[in-house]
């Protein structure tokens, strides 16, 4: 069976009713998604949450991404795979002048990371030169709050992290920034698990260069 | 979702990250275009503050099927934050969640998003096999997709996809909407 151009139409019409849908409380989980979408679960809780996206755009598109997510890694596998095992082909192909056309590796284009914009962002701390040997990280924020913070490099590895601060500023180990090289990039995020029920305060990422 | 368990080094990370980022790009409607790879990388920080073992740093022991199994999950989570416009910055709490907003794609106008949560109404008027074989359908699975997820022969749900899609179509019909 073959999807027409109706189909295709019904197809992008489903998808346009996610726009600025909300999930419910009753919504599942999003490992459970992950694991029907996946083929995982018993056919019949499969087929209860087919229903519930039935129903539901918000879950319909976590569905949607799922697969989604899924074929991306497949593809990247394959493309691994195929930059292995067509070393020797693409460069004979490079060679007679044919590389304009293999796609462009996909890593081609480095990472995006948003950073604060504008003041007022509650972010003290925003793409500044910072000391290996005193990298302060500061923000503000409502008083009386526990903070959690974490802190990767540009390779999401982990350099530090702290839970339930009291204070609006932590000081990075100088030994957990040993080993990265200078002008290195530090991304940070502040969280307060729980200010109030139902609500969560976060920073948005920011930046720190090392020296 | 299949994967191997072994271990994972930063290009698997960095692969995981363009998988979602892409992802995210595909699935996601016209209005997030400019919170991609916000979501993303919240989701990957999320994550990252996850797969610490207790008592330590680190990321020993993590495997990639548990890897991109959490980063869907955080994805997911972020994306719910997003919609519920629960989760505000420090201090100001207007402008976190505010959407930029993009050039709609066609199908994301108002008309398109009506006729859309026209087609979950009328699924829900399906019988039970039907709506389930046609959902997935116009997820984008195929029909042979479909059969190994809901369990049914191949014979049996296109049948059930052709008749749903009839149904589907005249319900549309019937509400004065042409798709």
């Amino acid at each position: 069976m073959k999807a027409d151009a109706a189909v295709e139409r019904l197809r992008r019409l489903l998808v346009a009713a996610a726009d600025r849908a909300a999930s419910s409380p009753s919504c599942p989980p999003a490992e459970a998604l992950w694991a029907a979408a996946g083929g995982e679960l018993t056919v019949e809780e499969r087929r209860r949450l087919v229903d519930h996206t039935a129903s539901c755009p918000a879950c319909a598109r976590d569905w949607r991404l799922a697969v989604a997510v899924a074929g991306e890694l497949r593809r990247a596998s394959r493309r691994r795979w195929l930059r292995r095992g067509l070393g020797v082909a693409a460069t004979v192909l490079v060679a007679i002048g044919l590389s304009s056309y293999l796609p462009a590796p996909s890593a081609s284009r480095p990472p995006v990371y948003r950073t604060v914009q504008g003041a007022g962002e509650g972010l003290v701390v925003d793409d500044q030169q910072a000391s290996r040997d005193d990298c302060v990280l500061q923000w503000s924020g409502p008083p009386g709050l526990a903070y959690d913070l974490i802190v990767l490099d540009s390779d999401l590895r982990l350099v530090a992290s702290a839970r339930g601060l009291e204070e609006p500023r932590f000081r990075v180990p100088a030994e957990r920034l040993a080993g990265l090289p200078p002008g290195s990039l530090l991304y940070a995020r502040v969280v307060v698990p729980a200010s109030s029920p139902g609500r969560r305060l976060a920073s948005q990422t920011f930046t720190i260069r090392i020296d | 979702m299949s994967g191997s368990r072994q271990r994972l080094s930063e290009r698997d990370v960095e692969t995981l990250r363009r998988a979602l980022v892409r992802a995210v790009a595909r699935v996601c409607p016209a209005e997030l275009a400019d919170r991609r790879d916000d979501l993303v990388q919240a989701s990957l920080l999320r994550l990252a503050d996850r797969w610490r073992p207790a008592g330590g740093e680190g990321k020993d022991g993590l495997s990639s099927f548990y890897l991109v199994k959490v980063a869907y999950s955080t994805l997911i989570d972020e994306l719910r934050c997003l919609r519920r416009r629960r989760e505000v910055p420090l201090e100001d709490g207007s402008a976190a969640m505010s959407l930029p907003a993009s050039e709609p794609l066609p199908d994301a106008t108002a008309q398109g998003h009506e006729i859309g949560r026209a087609i979950h109404l009328c699924l829900g008027e399906l019988g039970r096999p039907r709506r389930l074989a046609v959902m997935l359908y116009l997820q984008g699975h195929s029909v042979r997709q479909a059969a190994a997820l809901l369990g049914w022969t191949y014979k049996r749900t296109e049948n059930l996809v052709y008749r749903g899609l009839a149904n589907l179509r005249d319900c549309l019909s019937a509400r004065g909407l042409s798709p």
